[in-house]
């Protein structure tokens, strides 16, 4: 029982300083990952920190431990997918929601193009991108950098392996 | 050797185990079967590692002699590592399959001299967006087509998603989707 109320607490102290964080500081799209990484790392550090300092009867052995981390960084792993879910608004929700408005009088094809606007999601992404130094933009065109070849290439092994259709 | 500690720690191990099986099976399913119906091996083996963890805890439990509480709050965790590890996996092969920052770095990746926005809006614009998104998620029975349009269809995922993230997204952001509440406006 102590392993699942340390893992709530830990999980809980880490959300509440990321909600804190957020309510003094706008989010910053471009940084989430790494400043998550590191919230959710440090509280976790500072957790085992705690709990080494403090040997005895009640302290957790190693599986009980073993048993808390695997579970906080599993749910860690999912609130940063998550959160980053929530900084862009996802093309395939967006248009089921809309076709759920609708009702029974559904949608045709040409009305999907009211919600997702031209352009406007492929330039957030180059700008993310450019950010991101995946890629460069020289005299009006856009190039891929080294990092960006690397970081496709890593995808590209794992989509040929299981064979999935090209993304996008 | 302790076989309560033992036991325990199988309780540990298990999701993980678990996990692998569902990421191999999917990897074999993959490799096996032809492709295209990502969701569908997603969903078998997920299944497949979610069953093996529950014929586990049904081996396992019964080997220790714990409190009721200790034995529910254990399982929770299971459960917990399990579905955060497969929706981590769901998310890493659905970035393969939708990524549009994947399929411009391909894109790029092919031309040496690199292409101009507008070259970029033409080949992978708004509407190239909609239709591939439409086709999957008619093929997922997320949506039906009937007549020339399209209706929600028997499974109710991705709606399912949207409520989930308008919620999160009203209480960390303070706003909704924007595709939606600009429409509205």
């Amino acid at each position: 029982m102590r392993e699942l109320v340390v893992f709530t607490v830990l999980f809980g102290i880490a959300v509440l300083i990321h909600l804190a964080w957020l309510r003094m500081a706008p989010p910053r799209p471009r940084r989430a990952i790494a400043t998550l990484l590191m919230l959710f790392s440090v509280v976790l550090s500072a957790a085992l920190l705690i709990h080494s300092f403090s040997r005895n009867d009640g302290s957790l052995g190693f599986w009980s431990l073993l048993h808390v981390i695997e579970a906080y960084v599993g749910i860690s792993l999912v609130y940063i997918i998550s959160y980053l879910g929530l900084l862009e608004d996802s093309p395939s929700v967006t248009m089921v929601r809309f076709v759920d408005i609708a009702g029974a009088r559904g949608r045709a094809r040409d009305e999907f193009d009211e919600v997702i606007g031209a352009g406007e999601l492929i330039r957030s992404r180059m700008e993310a991108m450019e950010a991101g130094g995946l890629i460069r933009v020289e005299g009006g065109r856009c190039l891929i950098t080294e990092k960006g070849r690397r970081f496709e290439g890593r995808f590209g092994v794992w989509q040929r392996f299981l064979r999935l259709e090209m993304g996008g | 050797m302790n076989p309560l500690a033992d036991a325990y720690s199988g309780l540990v191990l298990l999701p993980l185990l678990a996990l692998t099986a569902n990421i191999v099976l999917h990897a074999g399913l993959s490799r096996a079967r032809p492709p295209g119906r990502p969701w569908r091996k997603l969903y078998i083996s997920f299944l497949a590692g979610f069953f093996g963890l529950v014929l586990g805890l049904i081996l396992i439990v019964p080997l220790g002699r714990w409190s009721t509480s200790d034995v529910v709050s254990w399982i929770l965790l299971d459960l917990v590592v399990y579905v955060c590890g497969a929706y981590c996996y769901f998310h890493f092969v659905n970035i393969n399959i939708a990524s549009l920052r994947l399929r411009v770095l391909r894109e790029l990746k092919q031309r040496p001299a690199g292409l101009a926005m507008s070259d970029l809006d033409a080949i992978y614009g708004a509407r190239a967006i909609v239709d591939g998104r439409l086709r999957r998620l008619v093929s997922s029975d997320n949506l039906v087509e009937e007549g020339g349009r399209f209706y929600l269809g028997r499974r109710r995922f991705f709606l399912a998603l949207f409520w989930v993230f308008e919620g999160l997204k009203r209480l960390f952001l303070g706003r909704g989707n924007r595709l939606i509440e600009r429409r509205s406006s």
